[in-house]
């Protein structure tokens, strides 16, 4: 068995054995949890060390017959693209798992959910065969169902269900996409690489609405506007850390999807797709940021914040050049380490609290200096302040659409397209800083509200699940490059891809 | 030995079977009557043994072909009949003073399935057919005391009565015309009036009819009214066997009439293919939304299924009648697995309303958990074999660019996903409500489950044999 096999499926390994384990024994239920994530997590750094950086190709592929008969490939693979997005699911996963040990309801249930849910996130971004990919992507759903529906909060339910059924609706697009591109390849294939490969047959109209029917499926994941109403139901209803799965990994699996099998198998459309996305793009940020500036509680102001940052990552793609690539894939990965401990610390308070609202705290900056410490942190960091992850993403994301020559359209026949939007999408992080800004206010300055005069800093168990994700983004807004090393490759051969239409 | 009774031999076993089950009724010998569901099972485990290793395909009579085709669905109606009669070994009334008699219509309904999968003449087609149902209409019937169970039964009868007189009327016309009973006669006909330019309006009305009779027996919208009624009031176990066995018979003979005999193009049915399996999915599904019983909510997913199943005819290939192939084993499992389920849980609850099964994870987590894969599978989510039973028969449609019954059908799922999701939803979010936990006892039927799950999770993971073995043994006789 390979070692993306083992990355993937031992999660679930860990899930399997939770069931026979019994019911009331919590403690050796959590641990195994631990245990096997973890050793997905170590896993993916070996991955990590070995994997060639000079190489754009697939590396630690590994490829088995597995329905022979409709040419179906058990195939896997990582590169630039992916591996950064698989250590950060096992890493977010094992943090996750760790800041769950709160959880009183149901255990088993709970942490064989979780694992089964990380081997459905892991398993889509090392699949190289549309079917395999397309199941995992479906896999996955069925434990966020339950994850969110009996753990969640008050509107748990409707939250679960409307979640469910919103991103299977897109999954019939995809389906009928898959499908599609089977039968128009010759030989047939769900082969991504090797659709890719033949990207020049898929023309005119067939290609244009397979597109669209991709773009759908992957949009409602990310979310783009309008599809994005799933989004804070599911992430405010969500307990703490499958919040933290649905912001740091779910919602990469939909750029992820666009960028590994949109623009490799459509490049021409999406080349000409650049101008509509960029507009996207900006809706997301702008439309995003203002939401998330209008919210009294503080988790859905982090959930919308992340149709604001998801923004920032498409406008990064709709570049359509190095720095934008670069940038969009270093967006994913903060997003998810920024974001996921945005959640992971507003469950911190929830959970002393029992109230999110923005208006209930005031004056917790000296009663618990630590939590607030990190907060403010984390809260710099999403907003983007250089010397932080945030930062170098966005910054990227911004110059690369900036000197994006993927479309000579002129806005009034005299700005052009990419830097007019690019302008405009500023407007968010001006955005973005004042709620957060206002946030900290509220919260942890001022007079202490006397209600919370007992309030309890992290444990230790809470910093065990926060503390990571705020070295890295300090490591990685100061030393960015050891990330940018690994995926540059892949970007460099992503562009000459798109350069050769043109 | 003659060769066609060696081919007929598991047809002859079956037979044989049924008649000795009577018979163990007759003696009054108690101990004699605990075996028969012991040789019941033994018997129809013979017949799936030479039903899987033919001495050789042909002809008996020159109205039985006894191919690859048929062997198939041969051996589902034999492998479903075992698991009914596990499902039923804990019934008190099913099981009780009259077993024999019970295990009997079982096995004889079967071999009706049987006939019907090796029919190559009308007159075949016909007793095979009422061979199925008969026994039906006394097994629906079976609770005596149950005025639900004797309306089922009545109605079944009534609109059984009555489709077999539609479609015999259309048997007429078509014996009529083309002065032949056999396939291979109506085939031969249309060729020749296909040369000679005759017209086929009375052909094509004959046709009709003899579709119109088996779309009831299948329940296709608009004949399927009398569906939920019957399943409701039915004794579970055979509400579980209405759901696959009659469903695969029928299927049996529709793909080998169209597929190999009458070609749809030739008398226009294409289009009313394509309309029957919109309808009929569409009806299933949207009627199931709001259904607050189980058996009638699985009543109408069947009928539902039954549309999508009749997809991989419209699309009229071979990929096509593989893919109902497929289809059919994999719904004949999830369909027995879930009316499993919903027996063990009625039995401890005295109820089938939907809150029969609610709060069940508190309960019984691995049989809520059981459920929720049946229903996942039924839904066509992977890895489950339910998702490849669709993906295969909506691949066949793709191929043949039938795109907006795909897109239909991917709506209907999507549908179908909300209705079994309210079931999980009642059984892992809300707190049970009437009392009687479930007890994790009944050896047979958790056998049944648990055999029915894996095969679902095992083939749904692995399926290049069963998808290798479907390829192989799609054909018919020439």
């Amino acid at each position: 068995m390979g070692i993306l096999s083992s990355i993937t499926f031992l999660p679930l390994l860990g899930g399997i054995l939770i069931l026979f384990l019994p019911k009331d024994n919590a403690k050796l239920i959590r641990w195994t949890a631990v245990l096997f994530s973890a050793l997905s997590f170590i896993l993916s750094l070996q991955v990590w060390k070995d994997f060639d950086r000079a190489s754009a190709a697939m590396q630690f592929a590994e490829k088995a017959s597995w329905i022979p008969f409709f040419n179906v490939n058990y195939s896997l693979g990582v590169d630039g693209l992916s591996l950064p997005l698989v250590v950060l699911t096992t890493l977010l996963s094992l943090l996750s798992i760790i800041g769950s040990f709160g959880i009183e309801k149901r255990v088993k249930e709970y942490f064989f959910w979780f694992l089964v849910l990380e081997t459905g996130m892991l398993g889509v971004f090392v699949s190289l065969d549309f079917f395999l990919f397309y199941i995992f992507w479906e896999v996955m759903l069925v434990p966020m169902y339950f994850l969110i529906g009996i753990w969640g909060g008050p509107q748990k339910e409707y939250a679960a269900i409307k979640f469910f059924l919103y991103t299977l609706f897109g999954s019939v697009f995809m389906l009928i996409s898959i499908l599609a591109l089977y039968f128009k390849a010759a030989p047939h294939t769900f082969d991504i690489l090797a659709l890719a490969a033949n990207h020049a047959m898929y023309t005119g109209a067939f290609a244009v609405i397979v597109f669209l029917f991709l773009f759908i499926a992957f949009a409602i994941k990310v979310p783009i506007f309008p599809f994005h109403t799933w989004l804070p139901l599911a992430h405010v209803e969500a307990p703490t850390a499958v919040s933290v799965i649905l912001a740091g990994v779910l919602l990469k699996l939909g750029t992820y999807g666009m960028m590994r099998i949109l623009f490799p198998i459509f490049p021409d459309v999406a080349l000409r797709f650049a101008v509509p996305l960029l507009i996207l793009g900006f809706i997301n940020i702008v439309y995003g940021a203002l939401c998330a500036m209008s919210q009294k509680d503080m988790k859905k102001m982090v959930a919308y914040s992340s149709i604001n940052h998801m923004g920032y990552a498409l406008i990064g793609m709709a570049a359509f050049t190095t720095t934008g690539f670069n940038g969009a894939i270093l967006q994913m990965v903060n997003h998810g380490i920024v974001t996921g401990s945005l959640f992971l610390l507003v469950g911190v308070v929830y959970d002393r609290a029992h109230t999110r609202d923005l208006d209930a705290f005031g004056g917790l900056g000296a009663k618990v200096p630590v939590y607030t410490g990190i907060m403010v942190l984390a809260s710099m960091a999403s907003l983007g302040l250089p010397g932080l992850a945030g930062f170098i993403s966005e910054f990227l994301c911004f110059m690369g659409s900036f000197s994006s020559s993927a479309s000579s359209y002129r806005v009034l026949g005299a700005i052009p397209v990419f830097k007019f939007f690019t302008a405009l999408s500023v407007i968010g992080i001006l955005v973005t800083a004042a709620f957060f800004l206002k946030m900290i206010q509220k919260v942890f300055l001022g007079p202490l509200n006397e209600k919370w005069s007992d309030l309890k800093d992290m444990t230790a168990v809470e910093l065990a699940a926060v503390v990571p994700l705020t070295v890295l983004t300090v490591v990685i807004g100061v030393w960015p490059h050891w990330l940018i090393r690994v995926m540059d490759a892949t970007v460099q051969s992503m562009t000459f891809l798109v350069d050769v239409v043109k | 030995m003659r060769s066609w009774l060696v081919l007929a031999l598991p047809e002859l076993t079956l037979s044989a079977l049924a008649l000795l089950l009577l018979a163990v009724d007759v003696l009054a010998v108690k101990r004699v009557k605990a075996w028969a569901l012991a040789i019941s099972i033994a018997g129809l485990m013979a017949a799936l043994v030479m039903v899987l290793t033919p001495p050789m395909t042909g002809r008996s009579f020159g109205m039985l072909a006894h191919d690859d085709f048929s062997m198939f669905f041969k051996a589902l109606a034999i492998l479903s009949a075992i698991l009914i009669l596990f499902l039923s070994e804990k019934d008190e009334v099913l099981m009780g003073k009259g077993c024999g008699t019970y295990a009997a219509l079982i096995v004889l309904s079967t071999l009706g399935v049987l006939f019907l999968s090796s029919a190559e003449d009308l007159l075949i087609l016909f007793v095979g057919l009422e061979l199925t149902t008969v026994p039906l209409f006394i097994l629906a019937g079976y609770l005596r005391r149950d005025p639900k169970s004797s309306e089922s039964a009545v109605k079944f009868l009534l609109v059984g009565a009555f489709s077999t007189g539609l479609m015999v009327f259309g048997m007429s016309y078509l014996y009529g015309i083309t002065g032949s009973t056999s396939f291979a006669g109506l085939r031969d006909w249309l060729a020749q009036a296909a040369l000679a330019g005759w017209d086929l309006t009375l052909f094509i009305v004959g046709a009709f009819f003899l579709l119109a009779g088996l779309g009831f027996k299948m329940s296709l919208v608009p004949f399927h009214q009398w569906t939920p009624d019957v399943y409701h009031g039915a004794p579970t176990p055979i509400t579980a066997f209405f759901s696959v066995s009659r469903e695969a018979g029928v299927i049996a003979v529709l793909l080998r009439l169209f597929g190999a005999f009458i070609s749809p193009s030739l008398v226009q049915f294409a289009p009313l293919f394509w309309l029957l399996s919109a309808l009929t999915m569409t009806v299933g599904n949207v009627t199931a939304l709001r259904q607050e019983n189980l058996k009638r909510l699985l009543a109408y997913s069947s009928i539902a299924h039954a549309g999508t199943i009749f997809i991989g005819l419209a699309a009229g290939t071979e990929m096509g009648r593989q893919g109902v192939m497929l289809y059919s084993f994999a719904y004949s499992l999830m369909s027995i697995g879930a009316f499993a389920v919903v027996i063990a849980v009625s039995r401890a609850k005295k109820s089938d309303g939907i809150e029969a099964i609610q709060g069940l994870a508190k309960e019984n987590l691995p049989l809520a958990l059981l459920m929720a894969f049946f229903l996942m599978s039924l839904a066509g989510i992977p890895p489950f074999l339910g998702f490849l039973g669709k993906f295969y028969v909506f691949m066949a449609a793709v191929e043949q660019r039938m795109f907006w019954l795909v897109g239909i059908a991917l709506i209907n799922a999507l549908a179908a996903v909300y209705y079994y999701f309210r079931i999980v939803h009642r059984m892992f979010f809300m707190e049970p409500v009437l009392g009687g936990p479930v007890p994790a006892k009944g050896f047979s039927l958790g056998a049944a489950a648990l055999a029915s799950v894996s095969a679902l999770f095992f083939l749904g993971l692995f399926p290049q044999q069963l998808v290798a073995w479907i390829g192989a043994h799609f054909r018919f006789l020439p």
